[in-house]
């Protein structure tokens, strides 16, 4: 397996080759009269160097390794995001609740459904009242 | 002179004690120590999930109410680390060593009340520092250009990553990765999208809030949630809250050494409350007749490090309120709460809307205040809140997180933003990098932009200004002094390291 800054930097190095490529056709210009691109191009390739420089670190005999990580509680927490926004947009405050609270819950092994149930009611209610009925946030309910 | 300070304090007091500000910064007080108490949740995870809470009230007001919080998720955070032994930040980590050792000896209550005191009273003299010291600086930025500007930020930054936490490599990544984030958006030239893969919702830039929210908020809750933080809970009767006399005979020096470490410290770019409270930490250990109690619940191993703490952060506003140049995660999320209410952090500040600027400078000694009155008497509520597991509390956080990004731009797409870079925090986490570099370098990233534009603009392309001008010339030599002896130094360690 690799190490852990040889992904660190591989991470980041993705990073600064995305936004790079995106915004490859803006337009460079010159010091005195900067193009759009002038500042993007110069962060991009310094990010892009510095994450090579990192890999490069990591490749040597004895880097730590990466620890364990949580693959169910990044994801859930996504999902939760997603279940919110399109909720939210469609249903109403009260469903998006529910969801992120649900799933929320999910990403840890000792849920107890009982706490859960409890916990969605509480705030849904609680945003219910709170938020869309008091301060009028322009949600559903 | 002394005219003058009256006259601007009078200015601050009356739009601090307003009876909705004074309310606003109790509420954001007890807010903060609500959420700042809970495990594994620090002051900048706090001040970042309730950011929004405060964006629709006017600016003076949301300072003070931001003032509010941070005092309470700092004495929330002081909370944690003294009964539960978790320290939601670095800075609170000293607080851990003495504090727990006085909670496991039963004198919990004691060690909280020193901990509150000894902010306090750094808080009442730091408040005295920065009414001198910020306009004095402000004068002195009236005689800065371009180059100058670019370079005081460029030493700022670099500061900023000798003291980071992790490697000088990893820091400088985050550094121009924050610099990168920055410029996705409209370029305010052209007006070009720049980096916006597409999105229209990024034409505005990436939100602030949703960015600060997710990398410290959210990636905590999944940190917690990954690893697990039930079992380590412990709950005490607290049963005497104030030191005796004897007691705080023995602190007051501390506390007030304390104070003197943290306030020089805290106005140099780059420091802040973790420096200060580790310096004192170290000189309290020195001048102690009984250095052999540190770590084992001695006095002033709590009282002086958090007094610095308090000292540390609260001068840190100086460079913030004087220079624009945040110094830590701390000001810069205070930074980007001025920025969303419309106003540049710099030296214009003072002069074009003194209420805001004194309203700040006594609001943090009323936050300061407001604490000791509320949250000692409360003590018992927060230890029955510790007790409350982490599964049950986080879907709540959560929740308010969401509607709390969503609530900025009424736009859920910032939803999704804020899950994103939760996501990524917890990966940044986990690869040992810290983000403050990023959080700064996105703060700072416009205006260092536009002050090289400037200056290369006026110089034709030369890069022969930065030496020309003086100020710039020394606080660049400056910068690369410092990175040279960072890098010295982060080599011998490392050889020593490997050696050892």
């Amino acid at each position: 397996m690799f190490s852990r800054d040889f992904l660190a930097g591989l991470m980041m190095l993705l990073v600064a080759g995305a936004l790079f490529f995106d915004g490859r056709g803006l337009e460079f210009g010159t010091p005195e009269m900067m193009g759009p691109g002038f500042f993007p191009f110069l962060a991009a390739g310094g990010l892009a160097l510095l994450s090579t420089i990192l890999m490069v670190s990591g490749l040597a005999a004895g880097a730590p390794r990466l620890e364990p990580m949580g693959v169910r509680a990044p994801v859930m927490v996504i999902l939760a995001g997603v279940a919110f926004a399109v909720l939210l947009d469609h249903v109403g405050a009260l469903a998006a609740t529910v969801a992120v609270v649900v799933l929320c819950a999910l990403s840890i092994r000792d849920f107890r459904w009982k706490e859960v149930a409890l916990v969605a009611i509480g705030m849904a209610a609680l945003v219910g009242f709170l938020f869309v009925y008091f301060l009028q946030l322009p949600m559903a309910m | 002179m002394f005219d003058l300070l009256i006259t601007n304090f009078s200015i601050g007091i009356s739009a601090a004690f307003s009876p909705e500000n004074l309310l606003l910064c109790f509420v954001g007080a007890l807010l903060g120590t609500l959420i700042g108490v809970l495990p594994g949740i620090g002051s900048v995870a706090t001040i970042a999930m309730l950011l929004p809470i405060t964006f629709g009230l006017p600016p003076t007001s949301a300072m003070i109410m931001l003032a509010g919080i941070y005092y309470g998720a700092h004495y929330g955070g002081s909370t944690t680390a003294i009964l539960v032994n978790l320290p939601g930040e670095a800075s609170s980590v000293i607080t851990c060593l003495d504090g727990y050792a006085l909670a496991r000896a039963g004198r919990a209550g004691e060690a909280l009340a020193l901990a509150a005191i000894g902010s306090f009273i750094a808080g009442c003299v730091t408040t005295f520092a920065i009414a001198f010291f910020g306009p004095a600086l402000t004068v002195a930025t009236q005689w800065l250009g371009a180059p100058d500007y670019f370079a005081l930020m460029v030493l700022g930054l670099l500061a900023v990553i000798v003291l980071s936490r992790c490697s000088m490599l990893k820091a400088l990544i985050m550094l121009m990765a924050g610099f990168l984030l920055s410029m996705v958006g409209t370029d305010l030239i052209t007006a070009e999208p720049r980096m916006t893969f597409g999105l229209p919702e990024l034409s505005d830039g990436i939100s602030f809030v949703s960015m600060s929210m997710g990398l410290f908020g959210v990636s905590e809750i999944i940190a917690n949630y990954a690893h697990g933080t039930e079992g380590r809970i412990i709950t005490r009767k607290i049963e005497r809250l104030l030191p005796s006399r004897k007691v705080m005979r023995e602190a007051l020096p501390s506390m007030l050494r304390g104070t003197g470490i943290g306030m020089f410290l805290g106005m140099l770019p780059g420091g802040g409350g973790v420096l200060s409270s580790f310096c004192s930490y170290a000189v309290e250990k020195k001048v102690s007749k009984h250095p052999e109690q540190f770590g084992r619940g001695a006095v002033a191993g709590v009282a002086g490090p958090e007094a610095a703490n308090n000292a540390g952060a609260q001068a840190s506003f100086i460079p913030l309120l004087s220079l624009g140049i945040p110094s830590n995660a701390v000001m810069a999320l205070m930074g980007g709460a001025l920025l969303i209410q419309g106003i540049t952090p710099g030296p214009h500040v003072i002069t074009s809307q003194p209420e805001l600027f004194w309203g700040i400078v006594v609001s943090m000694w009323v936050g300061n205040v407001m604490l000791l009155i509320i949250n000692l008497p409360l003590i018992g509520l927060w230890v029955k809140l510790l007790a409350v597991p982490y599964r049950v509390l986080a879907p709540m956080i959560l929740v308010f997180c969401c509607i709390g990004a969503f609530s900025v731009h009424n736009s859920v797409f910032d939803v999704l933003l804020m899950m994103a870079f939760g996501v990524l925090g917890y990966l940044l986490i986990k690869l040992e990098y810290d983000p403050t570099p990023l959080l700064l370098a996105f703060i700072l990233g416009p205006l260092i932009e536009e002050n090289l534009r400037r200056a290369l603009q006026l110089s034709d392309g030369s890069p022969a200004v930065f030496i020309e001008s003086p100020i710039s010339a020394v606080l660049l030599s400056l910068s690369v002094l410092l990175i040279v002896v960072a890098l010295a130094l982060d080599f011998r360690a490392r050889r020593a390291a490997v050696a050892g």
